[in-house]
C-alpha cells in the first residue's frame, strides 16, 4: 500500500492544535491530518447522540468540586491513560497507586493533570483568560530571575487580540486602563464582561478602593472565554456553575469549536482519533521530520505501528506528552532543554464565613467572576513570586474538607439532625467565600519530564517526572495567604477564617493543572528548543504549539497566551 | 407501617425537610438495602419507630444515635441524609468514595441554599447578579 502523505500533520487536538488546524485549513490549501490519542464522539451532529448530554449524565456527582475527570470516566481511552482520581494526593499515595500514569520520582508530587480527550483539557477548564503582563516577558532583565522571552508583550499583543476573538472573550475594557502594569490593549473585548454575582457585590463593596500593604484594591471582572451573549453560534452563560469539569451548554469555549471549523474543510482536513503518536522520524542529514509513527488502539492490530509522511509537523500534545515524544524520538537534543523546566501554577486559598448580615449565596453563576490583579508585579519578584488573586462564587473552592458534602458531614458529626442540621448547613453554605492566590514557579532545569521504564497498555513509555518546589513559591504562598487575610479583615475585623495559618507538616498546595515549560522558547538554540514562532531550532519543519514552549509561567492562566502563540505559529507555517 | 412509609418519615425527620418525594425515597431505600444488605436500615428504623411515639421524636432519635457507642446508627443516618441532600452515598464498591444515587437534580442541598443543582440552571444569563429570593 502506498505511504500516505500529508502537507501537514498536527499532533494533538487540544486548543493549540485545533486553532492551528482551523487557521491553516482556512488560510492555505494544505492537506492536513490531525492525529489525536483520544477517541470519543465530540459533536452532537456526528450521529452518536449529544455527547455533551452524555457527559453531563455520567458526572452528576458532587463531592469535592473540581474533579476534571469525572464526566469522562466512561470513555474507553481512559484505560490507556488512567488518571489519579484526586490530584491532591501525597507523593507516596500517587507512587503506590496502581492507576498512576506519571512515574513520579519526587521529591514533590507533580500534581498537574490533563484530559486526554478530543479537544483536550478545554472540556474541563474553567475558562479564565487573563493575558500575561509586559513584565512577565522579561523577568530576567527586570528582576534577575527566571528567563526573558524572545518576544515582548507588544510583539504578542496583536495575537492576543486575535486569540480573544477566536475563543470569544468577555471582559470589561475599563478594568485594563493601567497600561503601565497591564500593557496596552489595541482592541476592545469581543463581548461585555460576565456580570459579577450577588456575592461578588458584597466583596466589591467591602474591598473596592481600599488599601492593603500600600496597594490600592481594584476588583476586576475576570476575562473569560465564556459567552456573555450569543457568540459564534453558542449561547450565553446560563450560570450552570459547572465550568470545571463541563459546561453543559458550551457557553464556555472548548476546542471542539475550532476542530469543527477545521473539519468543515473535509476534502483537505482529516481527524484520526484513537491514534497515539509513538515517534517522529527525522532525516539524518537535514534534520527535517519526514515520518510520523502512531498506534491506532481502535484497530484490530493496535500494537502495530503505522505511519504517514509529512512536509511539516505541528506538535501540540501538551507539556508532558510533547516533551515525551521528542525524547522518545531523540529529537531537539542539542539544547539539552527538552523535558526540562517543567512548571505549574501553585495555588492556595483562604476561606471566610461571612458575617451574619453578609450572606453571599455561592454556587450561582460561573465558579469565579472577579479577580484582583494588582499583586502580579513588583520588585519583590527578585526574591519571591508574584501572585494573582481570584474571588470565588464556589464557597471554599478546592479547600479540602470544606466541600458542601463535607459541611453536611461536619454538622452531622457534631450531633445535629433535623431542623438544626438543615439550619446549620444553610447558614454555613450561604456565608462561605474564598480568596485564592496563584503563584509563579520559576523554570528549574531539574524539574523535568523524562522517559520512564514503565509502559502504558500500548507499550509506550510513560513520563517520568522529577519535581520540586522552592522558597520562591512558598514565600509567595505565605504572602498571598497574609494578603487574603488582610482583605477579609477589611470585610469584618472579626471575620472567621479557614486556611489563614500556615499549616505545619509537609508542604501543601493546590495545582492549577497548568503544565508548562518543557520545550522552551528562546532566541539561542544552545539553550532553547523553539524560536519566537514556535519553530524548532534543530528541525526546520517541526513546530511546537502549546504551553510546552513557555519560557516562564507568569501568574496568568496559560490558555490565552498559548492560543496567541499558536496563532502566531500557524501564521509562520502558512509562509512555509 | 410499610417499610417504605417508615423510611420516608425517618428521612423527613433526619433531613429537617417536611415533605419529601416518596418515589425518590423508595429508590434510596432499595439502593441502600441492595448495597449494604437487607438488614442495613433495621436498627435505625427501629430506633425511629420507638422515638416516634415520644413527645419529641427527633430528640429521642438523636439521643439514641448519640448513645450508640458503635456509631453504627450515626453511620446509617448519615448515609440517608447524604442521599437526600446530595443524591450521593459513600459507596463500599468504590472504596468508600461518593457514588451517584441518580437524583442529582432533586438533591435538597441546592434549593435549601437558594440555587439550582450545579449543571442544571433553568435561569437566564445574569440571574446570579440578584440576591436570591
Amino acid at each position: 500500500m502506498a505511504q500516505e502523505h500529508f502537507d501537514l500533520v498536527i499532533i494533538g487536538s487540544g486548543v493549540a492544535g485545533a486553532l492551528c488546524a482551523a487557521a491553516l485549513a482556512a488560510g492555505t490549501e494544505k492537506h492536513i491530518l490531525i492525529l489525536e490519542a483520544a477517541d470519543h464522539p465530540f459533536d452532537k451532529k456526528d450521529g452518536a447522540g449529544d455527547v455533551r448530554v452524555e457527559f453531563h449524565r455520567v458526572m452528576s456527582l458532587h463531592g469535592n468540586r473540581g474533579d476534571m475527570h469525572a464526566p469522562y470516566s466512561k470513555i474507553a481511552n481512559r484505560n490507556l491513560f488512567p488518571a489519579p482520581e484526586n490530584t491532591g494526593r501525597s507523593l507516596s499515595e500517587q507512587q503506590a497507586g496502581a492507576e498512576k500514569y506519571y512515574d513520579q520520582s519526587g521529591p514533590q508530587p507533580y500534581r498537574a493533570q490533563f484530559n486526554r480527550l478530543v479537544a483536550g483539557s478545554t472540556w474541563s477548564w474553567r475558562g479564565n483568560v487573563p493575558r500575561f503582563i509586559p513584565s512577565d516577558f522579561k523577568l530576567k532583565t527586570l528582576y534577575g530571575v527566571g528567563e526573558d522571552w524572545p518576544l515582548t508583550y507588544d510583539d504578542l499583543e496583536p495575537w492576543y487580540v486575535k486569540a480573544e476573538k477566536e475563543l470569544g472573550v468577555a471582559g470589561d475594557d475599563a478594568d485594563w486602563t493601567n497600561t503601565a502594569l497591564f500593557g496596552k490593549r489595541s482592541s476592545t473585548f469581543p463581548m461585555p464582561a460576565i456580570p459579577h454575582s450577588y456575592g461578588d457585590s458584597i466583596m466589591i463593596a467591602a474591598l473596592e478602593g481600599r488599601t492593603v500593604d500600600g496597594v490600592k484594591v481594584h476588583v476586576t471582572h475576570t476575562p473569560q472565554a465564556r459567552n456573555s451573549q450569543i457568540y459564534d453560534g453558542r449561547p450565553a452563560c446560563e450560570g450552570n456553575h459547572n465550568c470545571i469539569p463541563l459546561c453543559p451548554v458550551q457557553a464556555k469555549y472548548d476546542a471542539t469549536v475550532h476542530l469543527r471549523k477545521a473539519l468543515a474543510h473535509k476534502e483537505r482536513v482529516t481527524l484520526r482519533s484513537g491514534c497515539v503518536v509513538t515517534r517522529l522520524q527525522a532525516d539524518a542529514a537535514t534534520g527535517r521530520i519526514t515520518e510520523v509513527f502512531f498506534k491506532n488502539w481502535k484497530s484490530g492490530s493496535r500494537d502495530k505501528e503505522q505511519s504517514v509522511t509529512a512536509d511539516a509537523v505541528i506538535l501540540a500534545a501538551n507539556a508532558i506528552e510533547t516533551a515525551k515524544l521528542l525524547l522518545v524520538s531523540n529529537l531537539a537534543t542539542k539544547s539539552g532543554q527538552v523535558g526540562r523546566n517543567l512548571m505549574d501554577h501553585l495555588q492556595e486559598e483562604v476561606g471566610a464565613f461571612m458575617p451574619p448580615d453578609k450572606a453571599v449565596f455561592p454556587f450561582r453563576g460561573p465558579q469565579s467572576t472577579i479577580s484582583l490583579e494588582m499583586f502580579r508585579d513588583g520588585p519583590f519578584r527578585a526574591n519571591r513570586s508574584a501572585f494573582r488573586m481570584t474571588i470565588g462564587n464556589d464557597a471554599f473552592g478546592r479547600k479540602p474538607s470544606f466541600a458542601p458534602l463535607d459541611m453536611l458531614d461536619k454538622a452531622m458529626d457534631a450531633g445535629l439532625w433535623g431542623k438544626a442540621l438543615r439550619d446549620k448547613f444553610v447558614d454555613d453554605l450561604t456565608h462561605m467565600v474564598r480568596i485564592s492566590f496563584s503563584t509563579e514557579q520559576l523554570p528549574h532545569k531539574d524539574n523535568r519530564v523524562e522517559l520512564s521504564d514503565k509502559q502504558d497498555d500500548l507499550q509506550i513509555r510513560c513520563p517520568k517526572i522529577t519535581y520540586n518546589v522552592d522558597k520562591y513559591v512558598f514565600d509567595a504562598l505565605d504572602v498571598g495567604r497574609q494578603t487574603a487575610v488582610k482583605l477579609f479583615k477589611l470585610v469584618d475585623k472579626n471575620i472567621k477564617l479557614v486556611g489563614d495559618q500556615h499549616e505545619p507538616g509537609p508542604p501543601a498546595w493546590n495545582t492549577a493543572a497548568h503544565a508548562m515549560g518543557t520545550c522552551r522558547i528562546g532566541t539561542n538554540a544552545a539553550d532553547s528548543v523553539v524560536d519566537a514562532n514556535g519553530r524548532c531550532h534543530e528541525h526546520g519543519n517541526l513546530f511546537l504549539a502549546g504551553a510546552s514552549i513557555f519560557a516562564t509561567g507568569a501568574t496568568a492562566n496559560p490558555t490565552l497566551t498559548l492560543a496567541a502563540l499558536a496563532l502566531k505559529t500557524a501564521d509562520a507555517v502558512t509562509k512555509l | 407501617m410499610k417499610p417504605s412509609d417508615l423510611f420516608l418519615k425517618l428521612s423527613c425527620l433526619l433531613t429537617g425537610v417536611k415533605e419529601l418525594d416518596s418515589q425518590v425515597a423508595e429508590h434510596y431505600r432499595t439502593l441502600l438495602l441492595s448495597r449494604f444488605g437487607p438488614g442495613y436500615l433495621d436498627e435505625l428504623l427501629a430506633a425511629y419507630a420507638l422515638g416516634s411515639k415520644q413527645k419529641d421524636p427527633l430528640d429521642s432519635l438523636q439521643k439514641r444515635i448519640a448513645a450508640d457507642s458503635s456509631r453504627r446508627l450515626a453511620s446509617v443516618a448519615k448515609q440517608v441524609v447524604r442521599l437526600w441532600y446530595f443524591s450521593q452515598f459513600n459507596d463500599p464498591d468504590q472504596g468508600g468514595r461518593p457514588s451517584n444515587a441518580g437524583f442529582h437534580a432533586k438533591a435538597l442541598a441546592w434549593p435549601l441554599i437558594k440555587v439550582h443543582p450545579p449543571a442544571y440552571s433553568t435561569s437566564p444569563h445574569g440571574y446570579w447578579t440578584a440576591k436570591p429570593k
